[in-house]
């Protein structure tokens, strides 16, 4: 790697300073896509800001009435392990847990895989699903937004220059809600999602579905909602019939590309086919009691 | 600019100047000779490099090590007992012919004795997805997931009679 200065800031008003008089610096989390691409010289920044010793950095916290809090420093291991997140946002649980190695998630953390912005990032349906917001602060102050807007294309978000995010937030999703996310690959770790298919749903007393949202990882340049598929579910019984309606819409708002992972006819057949059973986990998720729910080691 | 910072490796405290674009696992082999520890893919796939960071697997490849100030590493020189008495993933790995050419034996036992550290029955399932970041190109990793299930049971018993005596 070229060489660069290290800051290690204790506040966000520090950061945002470094940012300032260093412009050519880059924002360092988890460091698992960053030293990669630095070390490959693709990035080459002059200087590294570790916000993982901002103050709450490694809190992941949960309060009913403000959500979960996950700091810059949160890693996908601490998020795919907690009762908490297993419980309410079980979706978020899953798609932490299918990160690269138990070593990857050591390091990777929640608020990286989504400032890297990657089309196929594990966090981001499940987040998007779950209606959650990166808080950014910069030079012109602090602003929040929502993951979905947050990601712009491969490698992109919409941070101007100068500005980090230093958390996220999820909101605690309504009574008899549910989530679940999965991915495609050919091999079971290491790799990266084929096609990722995040879906929640909110039910109601008597399981008519009065909210439902369904995102497609890794067949369009973000993570994508699929909005015609998810207007199918609202307002019905999730009866067979009417899952496999929403799926096979899903189908046709994904654009997938065809690359070395997988062709777009195959990532097509896979977005129905894994859209369909997520949203059958996410209703059995809803039905589950919070309190009924094992924790997945 | 080199920077100050302090290790604990291997419960030794140590208080060393790095460079910042040195990783964890350059200082380890480079400055301070301990080169138990592998590089391989240098991309965190291979996971040759593990060692532990406050008891927790990490790719050393992809932590710089002036992100490691202030915390505990172990790496493999730190596994056997001192008197050179081998512990239980170790001693079955050679036992079992759970290596051959060795490269990645250093990193595949940091992951088994952290696995062994946190869960002590790990059923097979578990120990496939704790060594996941582990390639092996000799093996094909038979041996070593029946070594690492022979040293959890032996761990296991060690446990209990260590809380025995506690008790």
């Amino acid at each position: 790697m070229k060489t660069f200065d290290y800051f290690a800031p204790a506040t966000i008003k520090e950061a945002i300073a470094i940012l300032k008089a260093r412009p050519n610096a880059k924002v360092l989390a988890g460091g698992t896509d960053s030293l990669v691409r630095m070390k490959a010289r693709l990035w080459t920044p002059d200087a590294l800001v570790d916000i993982r010793n901002l103050p709450g950095a490694k809190e992941l916290g949960f309060r009913v009435k403000s959500g979960l809090t996950i700091g810059p420093g949160v890693t996908m291991q601490q998020a795919s392990l907690s009762a908490v997140v297993q419980q309410r946002f079980a979706a978020l649980a899953q798609g932490a847990a299918f990160v690269g190695s138990i070593q990857i998630r050591n390091l990777a953390t929640v608020v990286g895989n989504v400032c890297n912005a990657a089309p196929s990032a594990d966090s981001a349906p499940p987040l998007i699903a779950l209606g959650a917001q990166v808080h950014i602060s910069g030079p012109k102050g602090s602003r929040t937004l929502l993951v979905e807007k947050f990601m712009v294309g491969p490698g992109k978000t919409s941070l101007a220059k100068g500005e980090l995010v230093t958390g996220i937030t999820v909101p605690t999703p309504a009574a008899r809600t549910g989530s679940a996310y999965v991915r495609h690959t050919p091999r079971q770790a290491m790799d990266i999602a084929v096609v990722g298919v995040a879906v929640a749903v909110t039910l109601s007393a008597a399981g008519v579905c009065r909210d439902a949202k369904i995102v497609l990882g890794a067949v369009a340049p973000t993570p994508l909602r699929a909005r015609s598929a998810e207007a199918i579910l609202n307002g019905t019984k999730l009866t067979p019939e009417i899952i496999l309606a929403a799926a096979e819409v899903a189908v046709a708002e994904a654009r997938p590309i065809s690359d070395v992972r997988a062709s777009a006819e195959f990532r097509s057949q896979m977005v129905r086919v894994l859209t369909e059973r997520m949203i059958v986990a996410a209703c059995e998720d809803a039905k589950t009691p919070i309190n009924a729910k094992r924790r997945a080691a | 600019m080199k920077q100050s910072i302090q290790l604990t490796i291997n419960g030794a405290v140590l208080d060393i100047d790095v460079e910042p674009r040195k990783t964890l696992l350059a200082v380890l082999r480079e400055q301070l000779h301990l080169t138990g520890t592998k590089e391989g893919c240098s991309t965190g796939d291979c996971g040759a490099c593990t060692v532990l960071l406050d008891g927790e697997p990490i790719t050393s490849c992809l932590l710089l090590a002036v992100q490691a100030n202030g915390r505990k590493i172990t790496t493999i020189e730190g596994i056997a007992e001192k008197n050179g008495t081998l512990h239980p993933v170790q001693d079955e790995l050679v036992q079992l012919g759970g290596l051959q050419c060795g490269f990645c034996t250093a990193g595949i036992i940091m992951s088994g004795v952290a696995l062994l550290n946190r869960n002590n029955k790990p059923d097979e399932n578990e120990i496939r997805r704790a060594l996941a970041g582990n390639l092996c190109r000799c093996t094909g990793y038979t041996k070593v997931i029946d070594a690492m299930k022979k040293a959890a049971t032996r761990v296991r018993t060690q446990d209990r009679s260590k809380k025995k005596r506690v008790a």
